[in-house]
């Protein structure tokens, strides 16, 4: 069993506990105690976690790519420190305790700060969005490049969704994906349809571009992410590109599991 | 039908006018009522729930009304003070029931069918309240078939127009769902009209209408409604544009 600390800065309050406090439990955690603060930064949440070391990377990547962070640092809490440490010293690095995980986490990692930059020009050209994407897209490393464009397109789909489908009653995921996610991405892309086997896209523009190998539509399939997780009632639903033109599918196809 | 029976016309400029209003209302009522799932607290969704109630209240009465003074009648009527403030309040209440019951957690099917009922109850109730409420020198007979029926209409339409507003998003949220809760009330009033025939009863006329409110005094009322509600229309749509520029990314 592991004890950390994570420092979350995010720039909503609402919400925020009950969010990442799920997203704790799911990971196999619990929570220990928890702290919400307000910084320059914006809303600092600092919470104290107990669960097994194996899922802690699985956590870090849930709380890297949720909308609601911003960027957060994993360090070892002050009571388990060994006592030669002093109380007042920084939080100790997670990574140095587990470096097994360093180098994968690091470099798969979003880049939060790049995606930070993208955002405004995508509202500003919304819903033409997808030449700044691609050209962000090609300008990331390899290993980055699913995390941060998935990251920017979670990012992208909980703007449109708290701009345009927050009003409404609480429906659930069929409902959701039919009333919320299927418009939306009709308003980005031409040839979406819902069917049987999920949501399929016939036209998207990350498929035969050369950047991947295997499915590519990351950042659709962040879209979708954010426009699901935003009312959050869903909790976080488990969405997967089953099908991708990349692969030579006819079409790319997402599913939705609750 | 009975002999010597007292018709009534319905003037088609008023009676168009009635179901613009109404749309004009619902539209109004509908938009605070998609705020009730996003209220945050208590007090806030309160606030949305009496608000949406009340606007669909006052916007079936404002329609019923016009609509009465649609109906020509060979024969003078005005309406009691208290029946008439009754039936606007049965309207809303019923209504903020129905929107609440909708607008409450996870939307379902069983939600939607009870929200249904209690508006479908509240158009009618409002509509024969204000029918009570009517003072001439005639007898009032319905026939409950037709009654029923216009009941019926009024639930089924109001559960779709319910359905469209908290289920769908964009133009069809907006538009469809008023246009719908127009035809619920605008389709349960004439029919419910329909059901109804007054029979002179020989009683004076003036002592009959003594003390109700007349035509002018009711036309002012509307008036002073409709003028609430698009202005409350206006400013939900200000207000709500200036919010979603406000959003961050």
């Amino acid at each position: 069993m592991a004890d950390v600390e994570f420092r979350i800065v995010s720039d909503r309050r609402e919400g925020l506990l009950l969010e990442l406090g799920r997203l704790v439990m799911a990971s196999g955690f619990t929570l220990q105690r928890q702290r919400m603060t307000r910084s320059e930064e914006g809303v600092v949440l600092t919470m104290l976690v107990r669960g097994p070391e194996t899922n802690l990377l699985m956590l870090e990547d849930r709380l890297g790519s949720h909308p609601l962070v911003q960027s957060f640092e994993a360090g070892v809490p002050d009571a388990v420190r060994p006592a030669t440490t002093t109380t007042a010293a920084p939080v100790e690095p997670l990574r140095a305790r587990i470096p097994e995980h360093t180098g994968d986490a690091a470099s798969t990692a979003p880049d939060h700060a790049r995606v930070e930059v993208l955002l405004p020009a995508l509202a500003r050209a919304y819903p033409d969005v997808f030449s700044r994407v691609l050209a962000f897209e090609h300008e990331l490393t390899v290993a980055q490049r699913e995390a941060t464009t998935r990251y920017a397109g979670m990012r992208l789909g909980a703007w449109i969704y708290k701009r345009d489908y927050a009003l409404g009653a609480r429906l659930n995921l069929g409902e959701s994906v039919k009333h919320i996610a299927l418009p939306a991405m009709r308003n980005l892309l031409r040839h979406v349809e819902l069917n049987d086997d999920g949501l399929r896209i016939k036209n998207s523009p990350f498929t035969g571009i050369g950047l991947h190998r295997g499915s590519s539509c990351h950042f659709l399939r962040g879209c979708l992410e954010g426009l699901l997780n935003e009312p959050g009632h869903l909790g976080r639903p488990r969405i997967l590109e089953t099908f991708c033109r990349n692969s030579g599918a006819d079409s790319c196809t997402f599913t939705f599991a609750a | 039908m009975h002999d010597h029976a007292i018709q009534c016309t319905h003037d088609p400029l008023l009676a168009a006018l009635s179901y613009l209003v109404a749309v004009l209302g619902s539209y109004t009522a509908l938009q605070l009522a998609i705020g009730i799932p996003a209220a945050t607290d208590s007090r806030e969704r309160t606030q949305a729930v009496v608000a949406a109630g009340a606007a669909m209240g006052g916007a079936i009465w404002a329609m019923h009304f016009i609509a009465m003074l649609a109906c020509r009648m060979d024969i003078e009527v005005t309406y009691g003070v208290f029946l008439t403030a009754a039936s606007a309040l049965i309207g809303m209440i019923s209504c903020m029931a129905g929107l609440a019951i909708t607008g409450s957690g996870m939307f379902t099917w069983i939600k939607l069918a009870i929200g249904g009922v209690f508006m479908g109850v509240g158009v009618a109730g409002m509509h024969y309240t204000g029918m009570a409420a009517m003072q001439m020198a005639a007898a009032t007979y319905y026939d409950t078939g037709i009654v029923g029926l216009s009941v019926l209409i009024a639930v089924v339409a109001s559960s779709a127009a319910l359905w469209l507003a908290f289920n769908m998003r964009g133009a069809a949220q907006m538009l469809g769902s008023a246009l719908v809760m127009g035809v619920a009330v605008c389709g349960m009033h004439y029919t419910g009209m329909f059901a109804v025939s007054f029979d002179p009863n020989g009683e004076d006329p003036a002592r009959a209408t003594a003390g109700g409110i007349s035509g002018p005094y009711l036309g002012a009322t509307i008036f002073a409604i409709t003028t609430l509600m698009l202005a409350t229309v206006l400013a939900i749509s200000l207000i709500r544009q200036q919010r979603r520029s406000l959003i961050k990314i």
